[in-house]
This record gives C-alpha cells, sequence and structure tokens, in this order.
C-alpha cells in the first residue's frame, strides 16, 4: 500500500456532535494501516483538550481520554493551534506530547500533507 | 495549490486563514451566501491575497434564487467546471 499523509484539522467540540470521535476514529484506523497521521486540535476542538472532563453522569464516552493515548497507537503528530487554545484560556503548556502549532505553522501543514480531512 | 470547498459561511473565515497563492476558494451549498456580502466585506476577499481565486457554484445559487445578485471577485462555476478545478489542484480541502 502506498503511504499517504493525512492531516486531520479537528474543530469540533468534543460531545456537541459526533464529528470529534470520529475523527480519533480516522486517525486510529489510517495509522493501522501504517500511514502518516498528523491530528491538529483548533477552533473548538482545542476543547477536547481540557481536563478533568467528567462525563459518567452524562453517559458520554471521554474523549479527552483516548487523545493521549493516540502516541501508543502510532499517532504520533499531536498539535494545538495555539491562538485558538488563547481563544479560550486553554494552557498548552500543561499538554503533554501536544506541540504547540501558529497560524504559519498550520499552513506550512496543509500544503505538506498529501490529504487533509476537517472534522 | 489547494482547491478549498465552502459548504456554509461560517467556516469561511476559517479557510481565509489559511489559503494562500495559486488557491481557489469554491462556495458550494449555503456556502454561496458569502458571494453577496457588501463590497466592505468584498474588499477583504481580495486583501487575503491577490492569487487566490473566487468562486461559486452556479447550480447551488440558481436554486437559491441569487445568480444574479453575487459580487466580484467571485466567478460563477459549472458542475462540470467543478470536476476540472478538483483535477488542476494538487489536494481538496472540503471545509465544514
Amino acid at each position: 500500500m502506498d503511504n499517504i499523509s493525512y492531516l486531520l484539522l479537528v474543530r469540533s467540540s468534543p460531545y456537541g456532535s459526533a464529528r470529534a470521535r470520529a475523527a480519533i476514529d480516522i486517525a486510529l484506523t489510517a495509522a493501522a494501516f501504517e500511514q502518516a497521521v498528523t491530528v491538529v486540535f483548533l477552533d473548538e476542538g482545542v476543547l477536547q483538550l481540557f481536563d478533568g472532563q467528567e462525563t459518567d453522569i452524562a453517559e458520554l464516552k471521554n474523549i479527552s481520554q483516548m487523545i493521549p493515548a493516540l502516541p501508543l497507537y502510532e499517532v504520533k503528530a499531536l498539535c494545538v493551534h495555539l491562538p485558538s487554545a488563547e481563544k479560550f484560556g486553554l494552557d498548552v503548556a500543561g499538554l503533554a506530547e501536544i506541540t504547540p502549532l501558529d497560524d504559519a505553522g498550520l499552513t506550512r501543514l496543509t500544503r505538506e500533507h498529501d490529504q487533509v480531512l476537517v472534522f | 495549490m489547494i482547491l478549498h470547498t465552502v459548504n456554509k459561511t461560517e467556516v469561511l473565515e476559517r479557510c481565509l486563514a489559511l489559503v494562500s497563492e495559486g488557491d481557489t476558494v469554491l462556495l458550494i451549498e449555503d456556502g454561496v451566501y458569502a458571494s453577496l456580502e457588501a463590497p466592505s466585506t468584498a474588499s477583504t476577499w481580495a486583501s487575503v491575497d491577490p492569487a487566490v481565486s473566487w468562486r461559486v457554484l452556479e447550480t447551488d445559487l440558481a436554486a437559491r434564487g441569487i445568480s444574479d445578485k453575487m459580487r466580484a471577485p467571485f466567478e460563477a462555476v459549472s458542475q462540470a467546471q467543478f470536476i476540472d478545478l478538483t483535477l488542476a489542484h494538487e489536494k481538496v480541502i472540503s471545509w465544514g
């Protein structure tokens, strides 16, 4: 199989729709087939990165717990769009294994990857 | 060179932050309403990058009764031209 690099731009909040969950599923699937995957959390997508999400009472699957596990499944490149994080008051210094990205860095990633998917 | 398809007006801002020289922005579905916007907003189209092409899918304009209300710098394209655009660009980013 040819190797295709995928850039996943995750713009959706964690529980408002199924899109954020779909992005994680696609990332895991692509990585399982040994494709290079980069995931960028931006706009409302950064809301997935807040810690302390208590989803049991709402009977939701906790997405925030799945994100730190992504590198174990070969989804190695995780990034957060810094201006989006600042907009929502998310402290990126506390995020392990997630690289901050500015606007120029985001534009560069969209050019470097073969396929760009928006969630 | 990237073809950006925008299917609702609210995702346009995110798309515009990423477009650069040689790209084409194509408004489809409810995204076509962005081509109606007043010149003050429209001037932002040209200021993004002069080397970006601005297109609108004519079938979606016609469906909404706004074919004659689209403003420059947008130009209408047919379904067939939409296909040509996808082939002429290295990749397509479908926003929204």
